[in-house]
C-alpha cells in the first residue's frame, strides 16, 4: 500500500467518523426521541428514538454521543451521535432528570429525583459505577472546566452541593433561593448560576469561597441557565413568562427579556458564542436567539414537548 | 393504599405548599372552543377571576381576596365540596386573557401538585375562540403512581373540567 493512498484512506475513516459542523439535540418529551438540528442549517435532519419522556441531556464532543435521561421509562438512552441512532438504553434509578459529562468524557453523572442521589456512569463500560447521596430531588448538575468539582441543585431542599469528583466527597453546601433547578458553571469555573423556580431569581455563587454573592431577580418559574462567556451575561428561560432573562454579569442585573415560545426549559450557547437555542416545551419549537442584537432571529419545529435540559450542542471542527 | 394516600395527604400539609417533589413530567392540557358571538361579550363572562364559579358547572363557589389585582387569590369549591386555591399571576385586559397557578395543592380536588393556566379570548372574524391552556405535574410524591394518581387520570379529570367550562360558556354568550 503506497503512503498516499493510505493517507486516502485513513481521511475517508475519519470522514465516516466524525462530520463537522454544530448540532442541537432536544429531548421531545411527548414523542419519546431526539431531534437533531443542524445548526448551520437551522433544521432538523434527523430523529433517534429515546426512551419514555425524555427530559435531560449531555452530549459528549469526545465520544460523540448524547445521553438522555428518561424519568418515566427510568433509564438513561445512549445515542451514538454521527451514526444518529440509539445504542443502549440502560437502567438508572427511579427518576433520572439533570445529568452531566465530566470534561474528559470519561464519567456521565445523572441526578435521582426520587432517590436523593447522583449515579455515576462510566462512559466506556456503560455500567453504573457508584453513586453519591445528595440532598433531596437533586434536579440540577454542573461539572468544572478543570473536571474536580460537580454543582448539585437539590431541589426541595433549597441548596446546592459542592462534590469534589476524585474523592466523591460533599465538600460545601450552599443555600440558595426556593426550588433551585437549572444550574450552569461558568467557562472559568470560578461563578456558579442556579435557577430558583420559585423564588424567580438566579442564585450566582463565587466558586472559590462556595457562597452566594448576589441573587438576581428574573422572570416568573426560572428553570435553565446559559452562560455567554464573551458577552459577560447569563441567558435564563422564564417557564411561565414565556421569555429569556438577559443578565449582566458586570452589573448583575436583568437587562432585557426576549419572549420565546411557551414554557421554554432547556437552553445552551452556539461555541462561536453569537448564538444561544432555547427549547420550548409547550410549543415544540427551539427559537434562536442573535447575541448581537439580542433578537430571536429562527425557529425551527422539533417533536412534542422538546425539553433539552442539559448541555445539548454538539459540535466537531473539520 | 388509603393509608399511604393518607400519609401523602399528611405530607402534603406539613410540608410548605408546592415544596415537596412531584412527578419529573409536565403534563400539557389545551382546549378551546369557537363561539358565535363578539369576543367582547364573551370577555364579559369571564373576566372577572371569580366568575368561574359562574360559567363552569364544575364550580359550586369562588371567593378572591382581590378581584382582578395582581396576585389575588381565589378559592374555589368543586361540586364534591373540595376546595382549591389558585393565585392571578397576569391580567391583561387589553389582551383579553389571563394567567393564574395554584397554590395550595388538593389531591382530593385533582392529584396535582403545581399548576399554571391561561384563558384567553380572541376575535375571529365576528366569532371568537376561547383557548384554556395549562400545564401540571402530578402531585404524587414517588416514582410509580397508582392509576388514581397518574398523569393521565389527572390530565383525563383537568380536560373535563376545562371543557365544561368551555362549553357553557359557549352556552351563555350564544
Amino acid at each position: 500500500m503506497s503512503y498516499k493512498s493510505m493517507i486516502v484512506g485513513l481521511l475517508s475513516v475519519c470522514n465516516l467518523q466524525t462530520q463537522a459542523g454544530t448540532f442541537a439535540l432536544i429531548t421531545n418529551q411527548g414523542s419519546d426521541n431526539v431531534s437533531i438540528i443542524d445548526l448551520d442549517q437551522n433544521r432538523v435532519i434527523a430523529t433517534v428514538p429515546a426512551g419514555h419522556r425524555p427530559a435531560g441531556i449531555a452530549v459528549s464532543n469526545i465520544d460523540h454521543r448524547a445521553y438522555v435521561t428518561n424519568p418515566e421509562s427510568k433509564d438513561v438512552s445512549v445515542i451514538d451521535i454521527q451514526n444518529r441512532n440509539l445504542i443502549k438504553n440502560i437502567p438508572a434509578g427511579d427518576g433520572p432528570v439533570g445529568i452531566a459529562l465530566h470534561p474528559d468524557g470519561s464519567e456521565v453523572y445523572i441526578a435521582d429525583w426520587y432517590k436523593h442521589e447522583v449515579f455515576i456512569l462510566d462512559s466506556r463500560t456503560l455500567a453504573i459505577t457508584s453513586s453519591i447521596p445528595v440532598g433531596h430531588s437533586p434536579s440540577g448538575i454542573a461539572v468544572s472546566p478543570d473536571g474536580l468539582s460537580m454543582y448539585i441543585s437539590n431541589r426541595d431542599d433549597n441548596n446546592v452541593m459542592h462534590i469534589n469528583i476524585p474523592e466523591r466527597k460533599i465538600v460545601a453546601t450552599i443555600m440558595v433561593g426556593k426550588a433551585p433547578f437549572g444550574i450552569t458553571i461558568s467557562d472559568s469555573g470560578d461563578q456558579v448560576y442556579v435557577a430558583n423556580v420559585q423564588s424567580s431569581d438566579v442564585s450566582i455563587i463565587d466558586s472559590r469561597t462556595d457562597t452566594v454573592i448576589v441573587t438576581v431577580a428574573v422572570g416568573l418559574f426560572p428553570y435553565a441557565i446559559a452562560h455567554d462567556q464573551r458577552g459577560n451575561r447569563l441567558f435564563v428561560t422564564n417557564q411561565r413568562d414565556n421569555d429569556v432573562s438577559v443578565v449582566d454579569l458586570a452589573s448583575f442585573r436583568e437587562i432585557k427579556r426576549i419572549a420565546v415560545g411557551e414554557y421554554p426549559e432547556g437552553i445552551d450557547i452556539h461555541p462561536s458564542e453569537e448564538f444561544v437555542y432555547v427549547a420550548s416545551w409547550f410549543d415544540d419549537k427551539v427559537s434562536v436567539i442573535d447575541l448581537k442584537t439580542l433578537e430571536v432571529i429562527n425557529e425551527i419545529e422539533t417533536g412534542k414537548g422538546s425539553r433539552a435540559y442539559g448541555k445539548f450542542i454538539y459540535s466537531v471542527e473539520d | 393504599m388509603l393509608k399511604f394516600f393518607k400519609s401523602g395527604l399528611i405530607a402534603l400539609l406539613l410540608i410548605p405548599a408546592l415544596s415537596l417533589a412531584h412527578g419529573p413530567s409536565r403534563v400539557k392540557v389545551d382546549h378551546q372552543i369557537e363561539i358565535n358571538a363578539p369576543a367582547d361579550k364573551v370577555w364579559g363572562i369571564i373576566s372577572d377571576f371569580c366568575s368561574i364559579k359562574d360559567w363552569n358547572p364544575a364550580v359550586t363557589a369562588c371567593e378572591s381576596d382581590n378581584g382582578n389585582q395582581p396576585d389575588s387569590v381565589r378559592t374555589i369549591t368543586l361540586e364534591n365540596g373540595q376546595k382549591m386555591k389558585e393565585k392571578l399571576v397576569k391580567f391583561n385586559a387589553e389582551g383579553t386573557l389571563y394567567q393564574y397557578m395554584l397554590v395550595e395543592p388538593n389531591v382530593d380536588a385533582f392529584p396535582i401538585n403545581t399548576h399554571g393556566a391561561t384563558i384567553s379570548v380572541k376575535d375571529a372574524g365576528g366569532k371568537t375562540i376561547v383557548e384554556w391552556k395549562g400545564a401540571f405535574y402530578r402531585s404524587f410524591p414517588g416514582p410509580t403512581p397508582p392509576p388514581e394518581l397518574s398523569d393521565e387520570t389527572a390530565e383525563k379529570a383537568l380536560s373535563a373540567f376545562y371543557n365544561a367550562g368551555l362549553e357553557n360558556i359557549k352556552k351563555l354568550a350564544e
